[in-house]
């Protein structure tokens, strides 16, 4: 088995709104894999229609190679959006019901509540719960059967640092130990640091996916100036491959490429064009990130 | 089927609500039972002894426990479904591994685990109620009309059935338990008004509570009321209806985004 799951072309309309436009992607068997996309971008619907509980417009997917939603969801362990439990009975009583649906022992309860350091409060009612102790059950209640797949939306919504900090240690263990883990993310931040692959989607389109690392890639650029910055312009687009040449107030911006700064320095002070400013930018993911999802009205 | 029930039971053993509404149930049977001896209207004394004398006490309980206090079991089968859709539970259990039509399946074994404890509680007062008013000499009549006792579970059934459509259809407690009290107190008594009379009988809450029948009828047109068996064609037009109720549920639960 090479991919845990098969999208093909799905499409979700809310009204006029089309919430899933199109989206294809592969997720390889043991990989942690990033959906991340701005608020309101169909990461939700996507893996609410993969889950089975919104029926999709058009479009495919399977899970395990041929499986529906149904037939797989024993298998995985899903928080979707927010948690959702019954508020009147305690995190055990509610993680019960969820162990007998899985059909499975209870006896793993106490094991994932420590997991997510809520085994202390094991007996108090959810609608006593913080916004972040609702969360931390809801991933115990994901982690409950030991599923082969993981899909978890936004997962550290609401958690405080060191919560944020522990559960991503938790799915960067479980992605380490061969479980394939879907995490939909509106943080750069987190698919960067937890993730081993990303889907970059916007509007319900996919916009780049693949390793992070590739997906993301992160360019670096050239930035200079000189008095005379015509002049500076037109000798670099004269001798070096330059495909673009951006002004920034009086600087020139440069993609990076192969050119080496101390070089083109040399080169054009031999010229006798003195340069008064040259830095190095290293693109940050986060403006790769909002730059593929900036808004395009074509 | 077993697993289904063992869940829904770990949704409503701790729950208070269930709890005073089933409380509420068997205390509005048992404080009505204790007192109808002693109505009375001006002189006039409607539960005389003889209404809770074997074998009319089965027709007599019946009659006014499904009258009276269906409408409480309605209305907790409304909250414990409305209440699924108001969590969001019913996302999570579907995607917990519950398919959709296990989720309607629950239910629906729920409600009629639900009518038939209510059907053993009712037959109980019945007995003790019969046993403490019937002569010894009319013994004999202890069985006559036990049937009243299945007829009553069949009425439940179909009527809570008809109560879990409404909750998949409306979704929030509030406007569900208003829209299943208008709909059999005054839209369909209107409707019935407004088509042909052959169809009126097989309207859902006409036939739902035509399975016992007013039961001082007999009484009135005949000294005997031997003769008076539950309306087994209502109960089989009813029957019909509780498999329709639960299969439009499923349905409109299948199509339905959570």
């Amino acid at each position: 088995m090479e991919n845990v799951l098969n999208i093909s072309a799905l499409v979700k309309q809310y009204g006029r709104i089309t919430a899933v436009n199109n989206l294809s992607m592969k997720v390889p068997e043991a990989s942690v894999f990033g959906i991340l996309g701005p608020n309101g971008s169909g990461k939700t619907t996507t893996l609410s229609i993969i889950l089975g509980i919104v029926n999709a417009d058009s479009g495919y997917f399977d899970w395990f190679d041929g499986l529906n939603a149904s037939e797989s969801r024993m298998n995985i362990g899903s928080l979707l959006e927010k948690p959702n439990f019954y508020p009147y009975l305690t995190a055990v009583e509610n993680l019960k019901i969820t162990a007998d649906i899985k059909e499975i022992p209870y006896t793993n309860i106490a094991e994932v509540l420590d997991t997510v350091s809520l085994l202390d409060r094991k007996d108090s009612k959810f609608s006593t719960f913080s916004t972040g102790m609702k969360q931390r059950l809801g991933i115990a209640n994901a982690l409950l059967a030991n599923p082969d797949v993981l899909v978890l939306d936004e997962p550290t919504n609401g958690l405080d640092p060191q919560g944020i900090s522990d559960i991503r240690q938790i799915i960067i263990a479980l992605g380490d130990s061969g479980k394939t883990i879907i995490l939909a993310s509106h943080l750069l931040d987190e698919v960067e640091k937890v993730c081993s692959h990303v889907a970059v989607i916007k509007k319900g389109k996919l916009l780049a996916s693949g390793p992070v690392a590739d997906a993301l890639n992160a360019e670096g650029k050239i930035v200079l100036a000189a008095d005379n910055l015509s002049q500076l312009s037109s000798f670099l687009s004269k001798h070096y491959n330059i495909s673009k040449i951006e002004k920034e107030d009086d600087k020139l911006v440069i993609p990076m490429g192969t050119l080496y700064p101390a070089e083109i320095n040399q080169k054009l002070s031999k010229a006798g064009i003195y340069l008064k400013h040259l830095s190095i930018r290293q693109k940050s993911l986060e403006s790769q990130f909002l730059e593929l999802t900036a808004d395009d009205d074509d | 089927m077993i697993k289904l029930l063992k869940i829904e039971w770990k949704k409503i053993k701790p729950y208070s609500t269930f709890r005073w509404l089933i409380g509420l149930y068997v205390v509005c049977l048992l404080l009505f039972f204790i007192s109808a001896q002693n109505f009375r209207i001006g002189s006039f004394r409607p539960f005389s002894d003889d209404l809770l004398r074997f074998p009319d006490v089965w027709h007599n309980i019946t009659y006014l426990a499904a009258v009276l206090f269906n409408l409480i079991l309605g209305v907790i089968i409304i909250v414990l479904i409305t209440n699924e859709y108001q969590y969001k539970t019913i996302r999570q259990n579907i995607i917990d591994g519950l398919n959709r039509k296990y989720v309607v399946l629950a239910k629906t074994y729920l409600l009629i685990s639900i009518a038939i404890a209510c059907t053993l509680i009712v037959a109980l007062f019945a007995l003790i109620i019969g046993l403490w008013n019937t002569p010894g000499d009319r013994m004999d009549l202890i069985f006559d009309k036990i049937l009243f006792i299945p007829a009553y579970a069949a009425q439940t059934i179909a009527l809570l059935a008809f109560a879990s459509l409404f909750a998949h259809l409306f979704r929030k407690a509030g406007i569900t338990i208003l829209m299943f009290l208008l709909y059999i107190g005054v839209i369909e008594p209107i409707f019935r008004g407004q088509i042909p009379f052959k169809f009126v009988n097989y309207m859902p809450a006409k036939s739902i509570y035509s399975i016992i029948q007013f039961p001082y009828i007999d009484l009135i047109s005949s000294n005997s009321g031997l003769s008076a068996q539950p309306a087994w064609n209502y109960c089989l037009i009813s029957l019909g209806y509780t498999f329709l109720f639960i299969g439009l549920s499923y349905l409109l639960l299948k199509r339905r985004d959570l």
